[in-house]
């Protein structure tokens, strides 16, 4: 008895869908782990970085010369720019500065600043990993100057200075940005204002989607879009009133959730400089791209949900099919948490792009790093899809496999590789 | 004169290889209460279905009061109203919200939706009940609903599919009544029921579909005379055995 009761519960809860989502989530871990690895790995151990030696005597050629044997080096000139578009070329990760004054100060008992301009390729968290090594040979060198002081005979200096001979003045480049501060100061701003964006825009996806598909399965359940497929009112007026019902209610919904994600983020942020957040800081003109971009985003997550809807039986199985466009929203997720958009390679660039989710998840980071074109592009590629589906689902409406559960000819979706969806999606 | 509400010509319907309408033929007078009468999967509801404009014919055609339900389907939709079997409300709306909810589809002014309502509320005659939400309701409350809701814009064609279908006696009866009362001020209705009894005392016409076929058709009392029998249940029986035997 009991056998048979649980065979029953266990051929309701463990379905196709819920095994192929597992799976699925899985080997998209896998896969990022492989990639963090293999990346991991391909690191260089050296820091490249250009050298401007200001100070020709003791100390600065003695900096030069630990330089020379911990980093490669590709520039040795005076220009900063020169610099930096050498370093950019070679893709270094620094420009140290030695200030003409180096040697004397530090003998004259004064801490002296070493300037370090750093390049931030991106804000994500295997963007940068270059830099700790130039921050661990930087500390280093600290204690063999300390050392060669020391061996010098230099024991009447502050032992302050003796032991800390220099401070870091830094500064950094990301992008077309220069921001005074360190990297991860800089980064940590960056991410302090957009690292919940993805999970917001995932969640809003999620919520009004499962609003929309629900809404569909349970038309069905209840058998009530029989009757309204036979009232005189527009197929397309059917479709878009659901989209843009759920639309409102995910944003209603979102709203919410963010007030509560001000008052939790507030705090982390007290530390960072009003200089940087100025220079951070988003526009009325930005926030409307952000908006745009999320409204475009919600609606193309939206029209595909409703595509997705047409194949749901009932309110149960209407659930099963949120789970790909929910695996849409987490693929960017995950890979612009470990890599920003631009230092994505090529192919999984073009993949993300096209992913509509992709777009309001990496804005907010675009547009304080001035790069709107991104931005702008995302929300052309948002709407045309949703234009798109918005059709796709209409046409699908104005069918009859709304009701019969599958397409009177071939020639109803003459695309092909949608009919190819559609034939794998009967088979499941 | 007699003016026909739907005429159905050579209908043919394949879903995929198989054929649900043979080349199916009928008229539906104005006026009239027409029964398509068969047993589950003679082809009733896919006959309805493609009168209502949901489905389209492989072939053949029909016309609603002249209207075309391929090519004019929006102009049909205007002034029919399709009740499926099994058909649900809108569970989380109170019964008064879901005829307001479907009467605003019809009603050109507020004073028309008040009208429209208002019938929608004597047709359903479930009191104070009718104020309740639609998920506290029985099923033969939710069907009088429906019904209610397929009759109160007073359609030029009303298509009922199976309208007393899992109702109780005397829900069954409620609902015919309503459904007589609606046929007698002129309206026309087109139903169809797998309970032969029951359109005897329905409908002024009827036909009778097998595997997709319209086997016989004619008045009850002319059906019987012709046949010899008790009821429209043998002549069904004796039909089928006719059109087996050829």
């Amino acid at each position: 008895m009991f056998g048979n009761l649980l065979k029953k519960e266990l051929k309701e809860l463990l379905n196709l869908y819920s095994i192929l989502f597992i799976t699925i989530l899985a080997a998209v871990y896998g896969m990022l782990g492989q990639a963090i690895g293999s990346a991991e790995k391909s690191m260089p151990k050296t820091p490249t970085i250009a050298l401007i030696n200001k100070d020709n005597s003791q100390l600065g050629q003695f900096v030069g010369e630990f330089f020379q044997k911990s980093a490669k080096i590709v520039y040795t000139g005076d220009s900063k720019d020169q610099a930096m578009r050498t370093l950019e070329a070679s893709k270094g990760i620094a420009v140290i500065v030695i200030p003409r004054n180096f040697s004397t100060s530090i003998l004259s008992g004064i801490k002296e600043q070493l300037e370090v301009i750093w390049i931030a390729k991106g804000t994500g968290l295997m963007d940068n990993a270059g830099h700790s090594a130039l921050y661990q040979q930087l500390e280093a060198l600290k204690r063999v100057i300390t050392q060669s002081l020391l061996q010098g005979g230099y024991r009447s200096i502050d032992p302050d200075v003796l032991l800390d001979p220099f401070q870091l003045k830094e500064e950094t480049t990301i992008r077309n940005l220069r921001v005074q501060g360190p990297p991860s100061l800089v980064i940590g701003t960056i991410q302090s204002r957009s690292s919940m964006i993805p999970v917001l825009v995932l969640m809003l996806i999620m919520m009004s989607g499962m609003t929309v598909i629900s809404s569909m399965g349970m038309e069905k359940e209840n058998r009530t879009l029989e009757t309204l497929l036979t009232l005189p009112v527009s197929r397309n007026h059917i479709v878009l009133s659901k989209i843009v019902a759920s639309a409102v209610t995910g944003l209603i919904l979102a709203s919410i959730y963010m007030v509560g994600m001000v008052f939790y983020m507030r705090p982390f942020s007290f530390q960072i400089p009003d200089e940087m957040k100025q220079m951070l800081s988003l526009g009325g003109m930005d926030y409307a791209l952000f908006g745009l971009s999320l409204f475009f985003a919600l609606m193309a997550g939206l029209s595909l949900f409703v595509v997705l809807a047409s194949f749901a039986k009932d309110y149960r199985s209407s659930q099963g099919l949120a789970f790909p466009v929910t695996m849409l929203g987490i693929v960017p997720m995950l890979l612009t948490m470990f890599k920003d958009y631009v230092t994505l390679p090529f192919a999984l660039k073009v993949l993300v792009f096209l992913i509509p989710f992709t777009h309001p998840m990496i804005a907010m980071k675009e547009l304080m790093l001035n790069n709107q074109s991104l931005v702008i592009l995302g929300i052309l590629y948002s709407a045309a899809f949703s234009v798109g589906f918005v059709a796709l689902a209409t046409r699908i409406y104005n069918s009859e496999r709304i009701l019969v559960g599958k397409t009177k000819s071939k020639k109803e979706i003459s695309w092909p590789i949608l009919q190819l969806i559609l034939r794998k999606f009967r088979k499941v | 004169m007699v003016v026909d509400a739907v005429i159905v010509n050579a209908l043919v319907k394949d879903y995929g290889s198989f054929r649900a309408l043979k080349g199916i033929s009928f008229t539906v007078q104005q006026g009239e209460v027409f029964g398509l009468i068969g047993p589950n999967g003679a082809g009733k509801t896919t006959t309805l279905r493609i009168i209502s404009t949901l489905l389209k014919p492989s072939s053949g055609n029909v016309r609603v009061f002249e209207f075309d339900v391929v090519r004019q389907g929006k102009e049909v939709r205007k002034i029919i109203s399709y009740l499926p079997e099994d058909a649900g409300a809108h569970k989380d709306l109170k019964g008064i919200d879901y005829l307001r909810f479907m009467a605003r589809f019809f009603a050109s002014d507020t004073v028309e939706l008040e009208r429209i309502v208002q019938r929608g509320i004597e047709i359903a005659d479930l009191g104070d009940r009718i104020y309740d939400k639609v998920k506290a309701y029985s099923k033969g409350m939710v069907r009088r609903l429906l019904v209610a809701r397929a009759l109160m814009t007073e359609p030029q064609l009303a298509i009922l599919d199976e309208p007393t279908s899992g109702l109780d006696v005397i829900n069954a009866w409620e609902v015919r009544k309503i459904i007589r009362n609606f046929a007698a001020q002129g309206h026309t209705v087109l139903l169809s029921s797998h309970n032969m009894l029951e359109v005897e005392f329905t409908c002024d016409r009827i036909a009778l579909i097998n595997n997709g076929e319209i086997v016989e058709g004619g008045t009850p009392k002319g059906l019987k005379e012709k046949y010899n029998a008790q009821n429209i249940e043998e002549v069904f029986v004796e039909v089928v055995k006719c059109s087996a035997t050829f």
